[in-house]
């Protein structure tokens, strides 16, 4: 019994320099085949329960057309107050699909729109986006619940850019993910800067207080590390990896963690269209579950039950971490070492 | 064999100037032993004597060689450590000698440490034959190197050779027999042999290698060692070839072993002598002494559980190394380890990467220091030989420090450079001499400290490779010296304390600070940094509080990734050792060591 569907659609028209994602480029449609082989693996693995949400990501799901998505969502039941999400890259949407999408069941759009300036763009090897405002419009009026994905911690990025970055928010705007560049080992980003991040730690830690700042002025809540939403927007699918629940991953390289068992599909798109599906699976051990279940809770503005042996370091560390209701929360200054404190506490 | 057909001699070489490949040469000319077998001699040594320029020590052996005069000569090659450290056996195994062939390559000419054994030859009146090797090769220039070996020996004979090939073997043979003075000792005085070396087998107990030098010696004899007044009986005796061969006696002039049932390697000392109990010599043979620790460092464990692990390592090594002294100490910082003595550098190398290589220990070895004499206000005089119990300076009326009498010899390229390393390191010229137009050797007096901290390093990459360096104690002399002390967020790092000169005090604790500054990973707080002498601070640096270390996304696809992460950094921080709050990792123990002084 699974309540999360995850579906995974690895093509892109490009890749950028920083991705480390697994994608197939350049594709300006997704084949009917793995389309096919999606759902042969969706009739193989889920059991036609109820579903609280569905989340298509990338790559670019956005390369599916309406016809393609009809064909996956028809296969899975939905519960009553559902979310289906689909990440949408600006240059691939049109008012008309964006309809399609709407009409075969998708409620919640994600627009990776990274940064309104060109320039940062350029910076980072990501091709400048096209009339996005237009399209954010677009999205808002076939969409209540729109969000818009954001980095920061770009090259030569200080505070008052992010303001102007925060500034093009339009208000229907409900979710925005704003993720600090994240230099991955391997990607071209990666070599062009030679594994030294444009940014350092001390100015990224400012321009993150900058963000949560801005974005609270904007009325969004910091819910997670690096996600923001307006009342009652929070984004549920993936609230139910952050909250440690099961979750059913299909696709090329998709995840699924199930009752404490963690299947990866293999990353190839061919060899996952002819049917070999299986990339790795391992159970996890209880230390494991119970590491994990820590490091993904104490994520988000929830926290997790607080446990009496993390009483030592709530008290080391009393302006990071704090206990309300019975749970435990890193406040701002804590997430900012989430990783540092996390390992620390870990079992 | 009667003594006037015995020959005990030793080969004295540097490290690739082919000691070995001669002595195989011997051994097969005179049908010792086979061609295969001697591949496995040669390759019966530790790599790392290979990596740390040490020649190899041979295995005793006994060659039977019947000389151009007709005559059948037994022929006794006694060999010597192979590194400067060892002194005092080398000293004991020349002892055990009569004669020495100097091998010098004849593409590179002499090295310090050759020249350090040709001293100890010198002094233990040995008849010393100069073999200029590798005389095949075209770069050979023997005349030039024997100008080299004739300013110290003066006018002398060589004999060219090529090891390699086999040419001019037997003149070595020849000249042997005909220069190498016999042994003359008292066949009918009481049993004096002389103990010039030691193994330990863990079935047979001690295996001990002796020189009989007065009287004979069989199987079945008590036998006593005269200077740790221990008695053994001997259940068996014979020579080496280099194999161990039975034969139940040996005579007077000659060399092998004897086992006789020791379990302790202490009862065994080098330069001691065997006698027999009940016919006891009347004086044990001159030169015993017990060698000294010169260089101290603490060994630790980088992981706790290992201690009992490197307790017995460092046991298990001193079954053949008495030298090797230890005892258990504590260190705020680094937990439990070990105080660990050493006859000097190499020694304490060698020691140390024993311990890592064949009992896979990972250790954090302190910085290594000396022995130094204090004398206190209320007139006690104490020895330190760790920095962590150096007394408090107020109650310090003097300091001596140990002063070693250095000889390094380079091509006179290098001698500007080598000159200006040895005056930051507070040494004194004695006399310059020239070997030959090229090559020169200085005599300088240097503090023992100077020399243990990164000197060799130096030496090494100031000349490129070309100087040598020989050493050894000559003296203690008072000096300036003062304890610096590190400290993190104001905590006193006890394995970080060192003692130098107070001139150089300011420059090492402020490079130690920088260092620190860059090895200790950024933590949940400020950490100041301080170097001081007493409560004097003399330097300072801020380690900044971390500010920001968390991933962007984590998604269903990044858990397991995720937590491998930090599961990781929580290992490591775990491995970190820490005091006070400060978690400090084992690079920064190490990096203490690499300390390079003012440019």
């Amino acid at each position: 019994m699974v309540s999360h569907i995850y579906v995974h659609i690895p093509y892109c028209t490009n890749k950028c320099d920083y991705c480390d994602f697994y994608s197939e480029y350049p594709k300006q449609t997704v084949e009917d085949a793995y389309v096919k082989a999606v759902i042969s693996e969706l009739k193989e693995r889920y059991g036609g329960e109820l579903v609280a949400t569905v989340f298509f990501g990338g790559g670019t799901p956005s390369l599916l057309n309406g016809e393609q998505l009809k064909s996956i969502l028809s296969k899975i039941n939905l519960a009553k107050n559902h979310e289906v999400t689909i990440e949408c890259n600006p240059e691939t949407i049109t008012l008309e699909k964006l309809r399609d999408y709407k009409a075969v069941g998708v409620n919640r759009i994600s627009i990776g729109v990274q940064s309104f300036d060109d320039g940062k763009l350029r910076l980072i090897g990501r091709t400048r986006n096209i009339n996005v405002m237009d399209k954010i419009e677009q999205a808002i009026t076939v969409f209540d619940n729109v969000g818009i994905d954001l980095m920061y911690a770009l090259p030569t990025q200080n505070n008052e850019d992010i303001v102007k970055e925060i500034s093009y928010l339009l208000p229907e705007v409900k979710h925005v993910s704003y993720y600090a560049l994240t230099l991955e080992e391997g990607t071209r980003l990666f070599n062009k800067m030679e594994g030294e991040h444009p940014i350092n730690d001390d100015l990224q830690a400012d321009l993150t207080e900058e963000v949560v700042r801005e974005l609270a002025v904007q009325d969004f809540e910091r819910y997670e590390i690096s996600n923001f939403a307006k009342d009652g927007y929070e984004c549920q699918h993936n609230m139910a990896y952050w909250m440690y629940q099961d979750y059913l991953g299909i696709g090329a390289g998709a995840v699924s963690t199930i009752q404490g068992v963690r299947t990866e599909n293999v990353k190839d798109i061919r060899t996952y269209t002819k049917g070999d599906r299986k990339g790795n699976e391992y159970k996890l051990t209880a230390d494991e579950q119970a590491n994990e279940k820590l490091m993904m809770q104490l994520r988000t503005t929830k926290g997790m039950l607080f446990e009496e042996r993390l009483s030592q370091y709530t008290e080391k560390y009393p302006d990071l971490l704090c206990v309300k209701d019975g749970r435990i929360i890193f406040t701002n200054k804590g997430f900012l070492v989430h990783d540092t404190i996390v390992s620390e506490l870990m079992l | 064999m009667d003594q006037k057909h015995i020959r005990n001699f030793s080969i004295i070489a540097h490290i690739d100037h082919g000691k070995s490949t001669l002595a195989d040469r011997l051994l097969e000319v005179t049908g010792t032993i086979d061609k295969r077998d001697m591949k496995k001699q040669i390759l019966d040594t530790m790599e790392l004597e290979q990596e740390r320029g040490i020649t190899i020590k041979l295995q005793p052996a006994r060659m039977m060689y019947t000389a151009k005069d007709g005559e059948q000569y037994m022929l006794n090659l006694i060999d010597t450590p192979g590194h400067v450290d060892f002194t005092y056996e080398v000293s004991r195994s020349l002892a055990a000698c009569e004669g020495a062939l100097l091998v010098v390559d004849a593409t590179q000419g002499i090295e310090a440490q050759t020249l350090a054994n040709i001293y100890l030859a010198i002094e233990n009146d040995l008849t010393i034959i100069p073999v200029i090797n590798k005389i095949d090769l075209p770069a050979a220039e023997p005349e030039k190197v024997m100008k080299e070996v004739e300013t110290i020996l003066g006018p002398s004979d060589y004999i060219p050779v090529s090891a390699k090939t086999g040419e001019g073997i037997f003149s070595v043979l020849e000249a042997i027999v005909n220069f190498v003075p016999h042994p003359k000792g008292d066949e009918k005085k009481p049993l004096k042999a002389l103990v010039f070396d030691s193994y330990f087998d863990s079935y047979r107990g001690v295996e001990v290698m002796i020189r009989v030098v007065d009287g004979s010696i069989r199987a079945g004899d008590k036998i006593k060692f005269m200077q740790t007044n221990s008695e053994y009986e001997i259940t068996e005796i014979g020579y080496l070839k280099p194999n161990q061969i039975k034969t139940g006696f040996l005579n007077t002039g000659e060399v092998g072993y004897l086992i006789g049932n020791i379990k302790n390697i202490e009862n065994v000392k080098i330069g001691d002598t065997v006698t027999l109990s009940g016919d006891e010599a009347d004086e044990a043979l001159p030169g015993y002494k017990v060698p000294q620790s010169m260089v101290f460092c603490g060994l630790y464990p980088a992981s706790c559980d290992d201690y009992e692990d490197l307790r017995e390592a460092l046991q298990k090594l001193k079954l053949n190394d008495s030298s090797l002294r230890f005892e258990p100490e504590t260190s705020k910082a680094l937990g439990f380890g070990f105080r660990c003595g050493f006859l000097g550098l190499l020694h304490m190398e060698i020691i140390k990467e024993r311990i890592e290589r064949e009992f896979n220990i990972d250790m954090i070895a302190t910085s290594p220091g000396v022995v130094y004499n204090v004398t206190l206000t209320n007139g006690e005089k104490i020895v330190i030989d760790n920095p962590a119990n150096y007394p408090d300076r107020g109650i310090v009326v003097s300091i001596e420090e140990p002063i070693a009498k250095a000889n390094i010899i380079l091509p006179n390229e290098f001698v500007g450079a080598i000159m200006d390393l040895c005056n930051k390191k507070r040494g004194k010229l004695d006399h310059m001499e020239y070997l030959t137009e090229e090559r020169i050797m200085l005599h300088y007096r240097l503090p023992l400290n100077e020399i243990v901290v990164d000197f060799f390093g130096q030496l090494k990459s100031l000349s490129k490779g070309y100087a040598s360096l020989d050493y050894e104690l000559s003296s203690y002399e008072e000096a300036d010296l003062v304890k610096v002390d590190i400290l993190l967020k104001s905590d006193l790092v006890d394995a970080f304390s060192f003692i130098c000169h107070k001139d150089h005090a300011y420059y090492r604790g402020r490079a130690i600070v920088k260092k620190l500054r860059e090895l200790i990973p950024r933590q949940m707080f400020e950490i100041p940094v301080q170097a001081s002498i007493g409560s004097k601070i003399i330097s300072r640096e801020t380690i900044k509080a971390l500010r920001k270390n968390v991933l962007a996304k984590c998604y269903g696809g990044d858990i397991s990734r995720k937590r491998k992460l930090l599961e990781k950094q929580k290992e490591g921080k775990k491995r970190m050792k820490s005091v006070g709050s400060v978690d400090i990792p084992d690079e920064a123990f190490m990096s203490i060591l690499s300390i390079e002084d003012e440019k």
